[in-house]
Protein backbone atom coordinates (compact mmCIF):
# COMPACT_ATOMS: atom_id res chain seq x y z
CA UNK A 1 0.00 0.00 0.00
CA UNK A 2 2.91 2.35 0.31
CA UNK A 3 5.44 2.11 -1.31
CA UNK A 4 9.09 4.20 -0.53
CA UNK A 5 11.74 3.69 -3.37
CA UNK A 6 14.98 5.09 -3.06
CA UNK A 7 14.40 8.26 -1.73
CA UNK A 8 16.66 10.50 -0.76
CA UNK A 9 16.72 13.92 1.30
CA UNK A 10 18.68 16.62 2.18
CA UNK A 11 17.99 19.63 4.59
CA UNK A 12 19.09 22.78 2.91
CA UNK A 13 22.73 23.27 3.66
CA UNK A 14 23.22 20.06 5.56
CA UNK A 15 24.55 16.72 5.08
CA UNK A 16 22.12 14.08 3.63
CA UNK A 17 19.56 12.44 5.78
CA UNK A 18 18.53 10.19 3.94
CA UNK A 19 20.27 8.02 1.01
CA UNK A 20 18.29 5.48 -1.32
CA UNK A 21 15.98 4.55 1.24
CA UNK A 22 13.67 1.86 0.35
CA UNK A 23 10.52 0.77 3.00
CA UNK A 24 7.28 -1.08 2.46
CA UNK A 25 4.25 -0.54 4.66
CA UNK A 26 1.17 -2.86 4.24
CA UNK A 27 -1.76 -2.41 5.72
CA UNK A 28 -2.98 -4.18 8.76
CA UNK A 29 0.21 -3.57 10.89
CA UNK A 30 1.00 -1.09 13.41
CA UNK A 31 4.71 0.13 12.78
CA UNK A 32 7.13 0.61 15.25
CA UNK A 33 9.57 2.87 13.78
CA UNK A 34 12.42 3.22 16.21
CA UNK A 35 15.47 5.46 15.92
CA UNK A 36 18.36 7.66 17.65
CA UNK A 37 17.64 11.10 18.51
CA UNK A 38 18.26 13.09 14.98
CA UNK A 39 18.04 9.62 13.09
CA UNK A 40 15.16 11.51 10.70
CA UNK A 41 11.68 9.22 11.96
CA UNK A 42 9.89 12.64 11.83
CA UNK A 43 11.46 14.01 8.65
CA UNK A 44 11.01 10.23 7.03
CA UNK A 45 7.22 10.46 8.03
CA UNK A 46 6.87 13.98 6.35
CA UNK A 47 8.14 12.38 3.33
CA UNK A 48 5.25 10.07 3.72
CA UNK A 49 2.98 12.42 3.68
CA UNK A 50 4.20 14.50 1.10
CA UNK A 51 4.87 17.53 3.63
CA UNK A 52 8.62 17.70 3.00
CA UNK A 53 9.75 17.13 -1.02
CA UNK A 54 12.34 14.80 -1.49
CA UNK A 55 15.22 15.62 -3.61
CA UNK A 56 15.40 12.27 -5.45
CA UNK A 57 13.23 8.61 -5.68
CA UNK A 58 9.86 7.69 -5.38
CA UNK A 59 7.07 7.53 -2.72
CA UNK A 60 3.42 6.10 -3.57
CA UNK A 61 0.25 5.67 -1.10
CA UNK A 62 -2.46 3.83 -2.89
CA UNK A 63 -0.25 4.54 -6.56
CA UNK A 64 -0.51 8.29 -5.42
CA UNK A 65 2.28 10.46 -4.80
CA UNK A 66 1.74 12.11 -1.92
CA UNK A 67 3.74 15.46 -2.66
CA UNK A 68 0.76 15.53 -4.87
CA UNK A 69 -1.02 16.45 -1.62
CA UNK A 70 -4.72 15.97 -3.12
CA UNK A 71 -7.45 16.28 -0.73
CA UNK A 72 -8.36 12.25 -2.20
CA UNK A 73 -5.14 11.62 -0.74
CA UNK A 74 -5.08 13.72 2.51
CA UNK A 75 -8.53 12.01 3.02
CA UNK A 76 -7.05 8.98 4.10
CA UNK A 77 -4.03 10.23 5.75
CA UNK A 78 -3.85 11.86 9.52
CA UNK A 79 -0.48 13.00 11.54
CA UNK A 80 -0.45 13.25 14.99
CA UNK A 81 2.43 15.17 15.97
CA UNK A 82 4.06 14.80 19.35
CA UNK A 83 2.53 18.55 19.96
CA UNK A 84 -0.40 19.14 18.23
CA UNK A 85 -1.77 22.87 18.60
CA UNK A 86 -5.15 23.08 20.19
CA UNK A 87 -7.69 25.35 19.40
CA UNK A 88 -9.73 27.02 22.12
CA UNK A 89 -13.09 25.16 21.92
CA UNK A 90 -14.12 21.94 23.34
CA UNK A 91 -13.45 18.35 22.53
CA UNK A 92 -16.81 18.00 20.87
CA UNK A 93 -16.57 21.05 19.26
CA UNK A 94 -13.21 20.59 17.62
CA UNK A 95 -15.07 16.96 16.03
CA UNK A 96 -17.87 18.82 14.64
CA UNK A 97 -15.24 21.87 12.96
CA UNK A 98 -12.74 19.18 11.70
CA UNK A 99 -14.35 15.20 11.01
CA UNK A 100 -16.52 16.59 7.88
CA UNK A 101 -12.81 16.86 6.36
CA UNK A 102 -12.69 12.95 6.99
CA UNK A 103 -15.19 11.14 4.82
CA UNK A 104 -15.26 8.26 7.19
CA UNK A 105 -15.24 9.46 10.54
CA UNK A 106 -16.40 7.45 13.14
CA UNK A 107 -18.57 9.35 15.64
CA UNK A 108 -19.45 5.82 17.49
CA UNK A 109 -16.04 5.34 17.47
CA UNK A 110 -14.73 8.21 18.66
CA UNK A 111 -17.01 8.39 21.61
CA UNK A 112 -16.27 5.14 22.58
CA UNK A 113 -12.15 5.80 22.68
CA UNK A 114 -12.90 9.23 24.78
CA UNK A 115 -14.46 6.67 26.86
CA UNK A 116 -11.72 4.57 26.82
CA UNK A 117 -9.48 7.49 27.70
CA UNK A 118 -11.70 8.46 30.14
CA UNK A 119 -11.88 12.01 28.88
CA UNK A 120 -15.07 14.81 28.59
CA UNK A 121 -16.41 15.90 25.16
CA UNK A 122 -17.70 18.73 26.55
CA UNK A 123 -14.10 19.84 28.55
CA UNK A 124 -12.62 22.78 26.57
CA UNK A 125 -9.26 21.50 25.18
CA UNK A 126 -6.88 24.71 25.98
CA UNK A 127 -8.07 24.02 29.91
CA UNK A 128 -6.91 20.46 29.81
CA UNK A 129 -3.45 19.26 30.40
CA UNK A 130 -0.99 18.12 28.22
CA UNK A 131 -2.05 14.47 28.78
CA UNK A 132 -5.71 14.79 28.11
CA UNK A 133 -5.57 17.00 25.09
CA UNK A 134 -2.64 14.06 23.74
CA UNK A 135 -5.86 11.35 24.33
CA UNK A 136 -8.06 13.49 23.10
CA UNK A 137 -6.00 14.13 19.88
CA UNK A 138 -5.61 10.58 19.62
CA UNK A 139 -8.80 9.49 19.94
CA UNK A 140 -9.66 12.14 16.83
CA UNK A 141 -7.25 10.37 15.32
CA UNK A 142 -8.16 6.86 15.56
CA UNK A 143 -12.06 7.68 14.94
CA UNK A 144 -10.99 9.22 11.17
CA UNK A 145 -10.25 6.06 9.87
CA UNK A 146 -8.08 7.36 7.67
CA UNK A 147 -5.66 4.83 5.43
CA UNK A 148 -2.42 6.07 6.81
CA UNK A 149 -2.29 6.84 10.29
CA UNK A 150 1.02 8.37 12.00
CA UNK A 151 1.25 9.05 15.72
CA UNK A 152 4.76 10.48 16.78
CA UNK A 153 5.77 10.03 20.29
CA UNK A 154 1.35 9.32 21.14
CA UNK A 155 2.43 8.15 24.79
CA UNK A 156 5.29 11.06 25.51
CA UNK A 157 3.32 12.77 28.58
CA UNK A 158 0.85 10.25 29.34
CA UNK A 159 0.71 8.62 33.07
CA UNK A 160 0.95 5.23 33.78
CA UNK A 161 -2.87 4.24 33.58
CA UNK A 162 -3.36 6.66 30.47
CA UNK A 163 -0.69 4.41 28.37
CA UNK A 164 -2.33 1.46 29.56
CA UNK A 165 -5.83 3.26 27.67
CA UNK A 166 -3.63 4.41 24.62
CA UNK A 167 -2.73 0.47 24.09
CA UNK A 168 -6.39 -1.02 24.48
CA UNK A 169 -7.77 1.68 22.71
CA UNK A 170 -4.99 1.63 20.10
CA UNK A 171 -5.21 -2.44 19.85
CA UNK A 172 -9.19 -1.71 19.80
CA UNK A 173 -9.14 0.66 16.43
CA UNK A 174 -6.13 -1.17 14.58
CA UNK A 175 -7.68 -3.04 11.54
CA UNK A 176 -6.99 -4.93 7.91
CA UNK A 177 -7.19 -1.89 6.24
CA UNK A 178 -4.94 0.78 7.86
CA UNK A 179 -1.76 1.07 8.45
CA UNK A 180 -0.85 2.60 11.86
CA UNK A 181 3.22 4.36 12.19
CA UNK A 182 4.21 4.22 15.81
CA UNK A 183 7.37 6.38 16.22
CA UNK A 184 8.77 6.13 19.49
CA UNK A 185 11.70 6.19 21.91
CA UNK A 186 9.11 4.80 24.55
CA UNK A 187 9.44 1.34 23.17
CA UNK A 188 8.30 -0.34 26.43
CA UNK A 189 5.09 1.88 26.52
CA UNK A 190 4.49 0.23 22.94
CA UNK A 191 6.30 -3.36 23.53
CA UNK A 192 3.40 -5.37 22.83
CA UNK A 193 1.38 -3.82 20.20
CA UNK A 194 4.01 -2.79 17.50
CA UNK A 195 5.06 -5.48 14.94
CA UNK A 196 6.94 -4.96 12.85
CA UNK A 197 9.46 -3.43 14.26
CA UNK A 198 11.66 -0.63 11.51
CA UNK A 199 15.18 0.95 12.79
CA UNK A 200 16.13 3.68 11.25
CA UNK A 201 19.60 4.39 11.41
CA UNK A 202 22.04 6.18 8.84
CA UNK A 203 19.34 7.13 6.62
CA UNK A 204 18.43 3.70 5.80
CA UNK A 205 16.16 1.45 7.40
CA UNK A 206 18.86 -1.08 9.36
CA UNK A 207 16.24 -3.45 10.44
CA UNK A 208 12.53 -4.14 9.62
CA UNK A 209 10.77 -7.77 11.20
CA UNK A 210 7.73 -8.88 12.76
CA UNK A 211 7.97 -9.97 16.22
CA UNK A 212 7.33 -13.58 15.05
CA UNK A 213 10.52 -13.44 12.77
CA UNK A 214 12.73 -11.52 15.58
CA UNK A 215 11.77 -14.17 18.40
CA UNK A 216 12.32 -17.26 16.26
CA UNK A 217 15.50 -15.92 15.69
CA UNK A 218 16.70 -14.51 18.65
CA UNK A 219 16.23 -15.32 22.38
CA UNK A 220 16.25 -12.66 25.72
CA UNK A 221 19.28 -14.06 28.05
CA UNK A 222 19.83 -12.61 31.33
CA UNK A 223 22.64 -14.41 33.70
CA UNK A 224 25.46 -13.66 35.73
CA UNK A 225 27.90 -14.09 32.63
CA UNK A 226 28.11 -12.73 28.93
CA UNK A 227 27.39 -14.99 26.97
CA UNK A 228 29.88 -16.83 24.07
CA UNK A 229 27.14 -16.55 21.45
CA UNK A 230 25.78 -13.32 22.35
CA UNK A 231 24.60 -11.42 19.17
CA UNK A 232 24.72 -8.08 21.75
CA UNK A 233 24.64 -8.06 25.02
CA UNK A 234 24.64 -5.11 27.70
CA UNK A 235 25.62 -5.40 31.14
CA UNK A 236 22.47 -5.21 33.40
CA UNK A 237 20.92 -5.67 36.99
CA UNK A 238 22.86 -9.40 38.44
CA UNK A 239 25.32 -9.39 35.11
CA UNK A 240 24.48 -9.48 31.57
CA UNK A 241 21.48 -8.95 29.31
CA UNK A 242 21.65 -10.97 25.85
CA UNK A 243 20.58 -11.22 22.63
CA UNK A 244 21.87 -15.02 21.62
CA UNK A 245 20.88 -17.26 18.15
CA UNK A 246 17.47 -19.18 19.06
CA UNK A 247 18.62 -22.75 18.48
CA UNK A 248 16.36 -24.15 20.19
CA UNK A 249 12.68 -22.67 18.83
CA UNK A 250 11.92 -21.56 22.23
CA UNK A 251 10.21 -18.71 22.57
CA UNK A 252 9.97 -15.43 24.91
CA UNK A 253 10.25 -12.14 25.35
CA UNK A 254 12.20 -10.02 23.31
CA UNK A 255 13.19 -6.59 24.93
CA UNK A 256 12.85 -3.78 22.07
CA UNK A 257 15.56 -1.67 23.93
CA UNK A 258 18.14 -4.23 23.92
CA UNK A 259 16.66 -4.95 20.51
CA UNK A 260 17.29 -1.42 19.13
CA UNK A 261 21.30 -1.49 20.64
CA UNK A 262 21.83 -4.74 19.36
CA UNK A 263 20.59 -3.72 15.48
CA UNK A 264 22.40 -0.21 15.68
CA UNK A 265 25.73 -1.28 17.20
CA UNK A 266 25.76 -4.92 15.57
CA UNK A 267 24.53 -3.84 12.17
CA UNK A 268 25.85 -6.47 10.48
CA UNK A 269 25.89 -9.61 12.36
CA UNK A 270 21.95 -8.68 13.18
CA UNK A 271 21.51 -8.34 8.92
CA UNK A 272 23.47 -11.80 8.54
CA UNK A 273 21.72 -13.75 11.08
CA UNK A 274 18.29 -12.42 9.50
CA UNK A 275 19.44 -13.12 6.36
CA UNK A 276 20.67 -16.10 6.60
CA UNK A 277 17.57 -17.40 8.49
CA UNK A 278 15.53 -16.03 5.79
CA UNK A 279 17.71 -17.89 2.98
CA UNK B 1 -11.74 10.93 -9.76
CA UNK B 2 -9.88 13.90 -8.24
CA UNK B 3 -11.20 16.89 -7.41
CA UNK B 4 -8.86 20.37 -6.81
CA UNK B 5 -11.80 22.48 -5.87
CA UNK B 6 -14.99 21.44 -4.45
CA UNK B 7 -16.76 24.23 -2.84
CA UNK B 8 -18.11 22.54 0.36
CA UNK B 9 -14.70 21.68 1.18
CA UNK B 10 -13.78 25.51 0.98
CA UNK B 11 -16.96 26.02 2.96
CA UNK B 12 -15.57 24.00 5.66
CA UNK B 13 -11.99 24.95 5.26
CA UNK B 14 -13.52 28.49 5.75
CA UNK B 15 -15.22 27.50 9.42
CA UNK B 16 -11.86 25.87 10.09
CA UNK B 17 -10.29 29.16 9.80
CA UNK B 18 -12.80 31.39 10.83
CA UNK B 19 -14.60 29.16 14.10
CA UNK B 20 -11.39 29.35 16.30
CA UNK B 21 -10.59 33.28 15.50
CA UNK B 22 -14.20 34.33 16.27
CA UNK B 23 -13.79 36.11 19.62
CA UNK B 24 -10.58 37.47 18.26
CA UNK B 25 -12.11 39.00 15.32
CA UNK B 26 -15.21 40.42 17.34
CA UNK B 27 -12.86 41.92 19.85
CA UNK B 28 -10.98 43.64 16.77
CA UNK B 29 -14.01 44.92 15.06
CA UNK B 30 -15.67 45.89 18.22
CA UNK B 31 -12.27 48.03 18.86
CA UNK B 32 -12.72 49.65 15.58
CA UNK B 33 -16.52 50.65 16.24
CA UNK B 34 -15.28 52.07 19.19
CA UNK B 35 -12.66 53.85 17.31
CA UNK B 36 -14.84 55.01 14.64
CA UNK B 37 -17.65 56.16 17.61
CA UNK B 38 -15.32 58.25 19.48
CA UNK B 39 -14.04 59.78 15.98
CA UNK B 40 -17.62 60.78 14.98
CA UNK B 41 -18.12 62.17 18.79
CA UNK B 42 -14.80 63.95 18.29
CA UNK B 43 -15.76 65.58 14.39
CA UNK B 44 -18.85 66.33 15.99
CA UNK B 45 -17.61 69.15 18.51
CA UNK B 46 -15.98 70.93 15.15
CA UNK B 47 -17.16 71.25 11.67
CA UNK B 48 -18.35 67.54 10.80
CA UNK B 49 -18.38 67.56 7.07
CA UNK B 50 -19.22 64.01 6.59
CA UNK B 51 -17.89 63.12 3.06
CA UNK B 52 -14.78 63.49 3.65
CA UNK B 53 -14.70 62.54 7.72
CA UNK B 54 -16.14 59.25 6.32
CA UNK B 55 -13.88 58.71 2.91
CA UNK B 56 -10.89 58.71 4.80
CA UNK B 57 -12.08 56.87 8.34
CA UNK B 58 -13.84 54.44 6.60
CA UNK B 59 -10.97 53.94 4.28
CA UNK B 60 -8.43 53.89 7.42
CA UNK B 61 -10.44 51.06 8.83
CA UNK B 62 -10.55 49.36 5.38
CA UNK B 63 -7.08 49.09 4.45
CA UNK B 64 -5.25 49.42 7.67
CA UNK B 65 -7.37 46.94 9.06
CA UNK B 66 -7.15 44.46 5.91
CA UNK B 67 -3.85 44.65 5.06
CA UNK B 68 -2.81 43.28 8.64
CA UNK B 69 -5.31 40.82 8.02
CA UNK B 70 -4.49 39.57 5.16
CA UNK B 71 -0.84 39.72 6.65
CA UNK B 72 -1.62 37.38 9.39
CA UNK B 73 -3.89 34.99 6.61
CA UNK B 74 -1.33 32.40 6.75
CA UNK B 75 0.42 33.11 9.88
CA UNK B 76 0.26 29.66 11.47
CA UNK B 77 3.14 28.68 8.47
CA UNK B 78 5.40 29.74 10.60
CA UNK B 79 5.29 27.43 13.02
CA UNK B 80 6.49 24.17 12.23
CA UNK B 81 3.69 22.04 14.50
CA UNK B 82 1.00 24.44 13.43
CA UNK B 83 2.34 24.41 9.78
CA UNK B 84 1.97 20.71 9.58
CA UNK B 85 -1.02 20.42 10.88
CA UNK B 86 -2.79 23.12 8.32
CA UNK B 87 -1.01 21.89 5.20
CA UNK B 88 -2.17 17.69 6.71
CA UNK B 89 -5.33 19.40 6.39
CA UNK B 90 -7.61 17.66 3.26
CA UNK B 91 -7.63 20.51 0.99
CA UNK B 92 -6.04 21.39 -2.10
CA UNK B 93 -3.44 24.52 -2.27
CA UNK B 94 -6.15 26.16 -4.36
CA UNK B 95 -9.10 25.25 -2.12
CA UNK B 96 -7.01 26.67 0.76
CA UNK B 97 -6.35 29.61 -0.70
CA UNK B 98 -9.48 30.74 -1.97
CA UNK B 99 -10.78 29.82 1.66
CA UNK B 100 -8.62 32.48 3.01
CA UNK B 101 -8.83 35.22 -0.04
CA UNK B 102 -12.59 34.83 0.55
CA UNK B 103 -12.34 35.97 4.12
CA UNK B 104 -10.20 38.40 4.06
CA UNK B 105 -11.04 40.07 0.81
CA UNK B 106 -15.05 40.02 0.85
CA UNK B 107 -15.60 38.72 4.18
CA UNK B 108 -13.29 41.80 5.93
CA UNK B 109 -15.02 44.38 3.37
CA UNK B 110 -18.50 42.47 4.77
CA UNK B 111 -16.75 43.06 8.06
CA UNK B 112 -15.76 46.82 8.04
CA UNK B 113 -19.09 47.97 5.93
CA UNK B 114 -21.20 46.22 8.80
CA UNK B 115 -18.90 47.74 11.87
CA UNK B 116 -18.20 50.83 10.09
CA UNK B 117 -22.36 51.45 9.62
CA UNK B 118 -23.24 50.10 13.28
CA UNK B 119 -20.85 52.54 15.04
CA UNK B 120 -21.51 55.69 13.08
CA UNK B 121 -25.20 55.14 13.30
CA UNK B 122 -24.45 54.68 16.67
CA UNK B 123 -22.44 57.68 16.67
CA UNK B 124 -24.69 59.86 14.70
CA UNK B 125 -27.37 59.17 17.09
CA UNK B 126 -25.59 60.03 20.23
CA UNK B 127 -23.75 63.54 18.61
CA UNK B 128 -26.98 64.52 17.15
CA UNK B 129 -29.10 65.68 19.93
CA UNK B 130 -25.68 66.04 21.95
CA UNK B 131 -23.91 68.16 19.63
CA UNK B 132 -26.62 69.42 17.44
CA UNK B 133 -24.66 68.00 14.52
CA UNK B 134 -22.96 64.97 13.28
CA UNK B 135 -21.09 63.74 10.08
CA UNK B 136 -23.95 61.74 9.82
CA UNK B 137 -24.85 57.92 8.76
CA UNK B 138 -22.53 56.36 7.04
CA UNK B 139 -23.64 55.30 3.34
CA UNK B 140 -22.26 52.43 1.86
CA UNK B 141 -24.02 52.95 -1.32
CA UNK B 142 -21.74 55.49 -3.16
CA UNK B 143 -19.89 55.19 -6.10
CA UNK B 144 -16.84 56.52 -4.28
CA UNK B 145 -17.24 53.79 -1.29
CA UNK B 146 -17.39 51.01 -4.41
CA UNK B 147 -14.43 52.52 -5.96
CA UNK B 148 -12.05 51.97 -2.70
CA UNK B 149 -13.92 48.64 -1.74
CA UNK B 150 -12.62 47.90 -5.19
CA UNK B 151 -9.36 49.38 -4.75
CA UNK B 152 -9.08 47.39 -1.62
CA UNK B 153 -9.69 44.18 -3.16
CA UNK B 154 -7.12 44.77 -5.70
CA UNK B 155 -4.31 45.26 -3.30
CA UNK B 156 -5.62 42.89 -0.53
CA UNK B 157 -3.89 40.08 -2.98
CA UNK B 158 -0.25 41.34 -2.40
CA UNK B 159 -0.44 41.44 1.35
CA UNK B 160 -2.25 37.65 1.28
CA UNK B 161 0.43 36.80 -1.14
CA UNK B 162 3.06 38.15 1.33
CA UNK B 163 1.44 36.15 4.59
CA UNK B 164 2.24 32.77 2.22
CA UNK B 165 5.58 34.22 0.98
CA UNK B 166 7.25 35.95 3.90
CA UNK B 167 8.08 33.36 6.82
CA UNK B 168 8.20 36.33 8.79
CA UNK B 169 7.14 39.90 9.63
CA UNK B 170 4.49 39.69 6.38
CA UNK B 171 2.69 42.86 6.47
CA UNK B 172 6.40 44.80 6.96
CA UNK B 173 8.26 42.71 4.51
CA UNK B 174 4.52 43.11 1.91
CA UNK B 175 5.31 47.06 2.59
CA UNK B 176 8.78 47.27 2.20
CA UNK B 177 8.19 44.87 -1.37
CA UNK B 178 5.68 47.19 -2.67
CA UNK B 179 7.91 50.75 -1.93
CA UNK B 180 10.54 49.31 -3.78
CA UNK B 181 8.59 48.16 -6.68
CA UNK B 182 7.24 51.36 -6.45
CA UNK B 183 10.49 53.52 -6.61
CA UNK B 184 11.83 51.25 -9.00
CA UNK B 185 8.61 52.21 -11.27
CA UNK B 186 9.50 55.76 -10.38
CA UNK B 187 12.81 55.91 -11.20
CA UNK B 188 12.20 53.88 -14.79
CA UNK B 189 9.80 56.69 -15.01
CA UNK B 190 11.96 59.11 -14.42
CA UNK B 191 14.54 58.41 -16.99
CA UNK B 192 12.14 57.36 -19.80
CA UNK B 193 11.06 61.05 -19.00
CA UNK B 194 14.21 62.28 -19.17
CA UNK B 195 14.75 60.83 -22.05
CA UNK B 196 12.00 61.38 -23.84
CA UNK B 197 11.38 65.17 -22.49
CA UNK B 198 14.81 65.95 -23.09
CA UNK B 199 14.40 69.29 -24.16
CA UNK B 200 12.41 70.36 -21.13
CA UNK B 201 15.93 69.91 -19.02
CA UNK B 202 18.87 71.49 -18.39
CA UNK B 203 21.93 69.32 -16.99
CA UNK B 204 20.90 65.82 -15.37
CA UNK B 205 17.16 66.44 -13.85
CA UNK B 206 17.00 69.76 -13.77
CA UNK B 207 14.03 71.32 -15.10
CA UNK B 208 14.24 74.36 -17.33
CA UNK B 209 13.06 77.68 -15.90
CA UNK B 210 10.06 78.37 -17.72
CA UNK B 211 9.07 74.15 -17.66
CA UNK B 212 5.75 75.20 -15.87
CA UNK B 213 4.49 77.62 -18.99
CA UNK B 214 5.37 75.24 -21.10
CA UNK B 215 2.12 73.28 -23.22
CA UNK B 216 3.16 69.96 -23.34
CA UNK B 217 1.04 68.22 -26.17
CA UNK B 218 1.83 65.86 -29.24
CA UNK B 219 3.12 62.42 -29.70
CA UNK B 220 5.37 62.22 -26.82
CA UNK B 221 3.04 63.42 -24.19
CA UNK B 222 0.16 60.77 -26.18
CA UNK B 223 3.10 58.19 -25.59
CA UNK B 224 3.40 59.26 -21.95
CA UNK B 225 -0.34 59.01 -20.93
CA UNK B 226 -0.34 55.62 -22.72
CA UNK B 227 1.95 54.05 -20.57
CA UNK B 228 0.16 55.79 -17.69
CA UNK B 229 -3.07 53.82 -19.09
CA UNK B 230 -1.10 50.67 -19.31
CA UNK B 231 0.50 50.79 -15.65
CA UNK B 232 -3.10 51.64 -14.79
CA UNK B 233 -4.39 48.69 -16.12
CA UNK B 234 -1.69 46.23 -15.18
CA UNK B 235 -2.09 47.11 -11.98
CA UNK B 236 -6.37 46.97 -11.89
CA UNK B 237 -6.56 44.05 -13.61
CA UNK B 238 -3.68 41.91 -13.93
CA UNK B 239 -1.94 42.45 -10.44
CA UNK B 240 -4.92 40.43 -8.07
CA UNK B 241 -5.32 37.58 -10.65
CA UNK B 242 -1.26 37.56 -10.60
CA UNK B 243 -0.76 37.49 -6.74
CA UNK B 244 -3.76 34.35 -6.47
CA UNK B 245 -2.05 32.68 -8.91
CA UNK B 246 1.67 32.63 -7.34
CA UNK B 247 0.16 33.08 -4.22
CA UNK B 248 -1.68 29.08 -4.57
CA UNK B 249 1.76 28.09 -5.85
CA UNK B 250 3.32 29.06 -3.20
CA UNK B 251 1.29 27.58 -0.93
CA UNK B 252 1.59 24.36 -2.60
CA UNK B 253 5.22 24.38 -2.54
CA UNK B 254 5.54 25.49 1.29
CA UNK B 255 6.86 22.55 3.70
CA UNK B 256 6.01 21.68 6.89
Amino acid sequence: MIDVRSVSFAYRKKPPLFDSLDWNLEPGTIYGLLGRNGAGKTTLLKLLTGMLYRNAGSIAIDGIDPERRLPELQQEMLFVSEELPVPPMSISAYRDLYAPLYPRFDDAGFTRYLEGFETDPAESMKKMSFGQRKKALLAFGLATCTKLLILDEPTNGLDIPSKGQFRRVLAGAADDSRVIVVSTHQVRDLERLIDPITILEAGRIIFQHSVDEITSRLRLHVGPDRPEDAVYAEQAMGGFAALVPNTDASTSRIDLELLFNAATVETDRMSALFAKEAS
Amino acid sequence: MTTVFSPSRVVVLMRHDLQPQMKSLLSGLLAAAGIAFGLMLLTSLGTADSASFHASTFSNLLFIGGYVVSSMAFSELQDEKRGLHYLMLPGSAVEKYVARLLLTSVGWVVAALVTYSVATALGAAVAQPLFGRSPGVFLPTTRDTWETIGFYLITQSAFLFGSVYFRKAAFIKTVAAAVTVALSIALVGLLAGRIAFADLFVGVLQTRANVDQLVITGPRFESVVDAFDAVRTVLLYVSAPFFWVVGVIRLGETEA
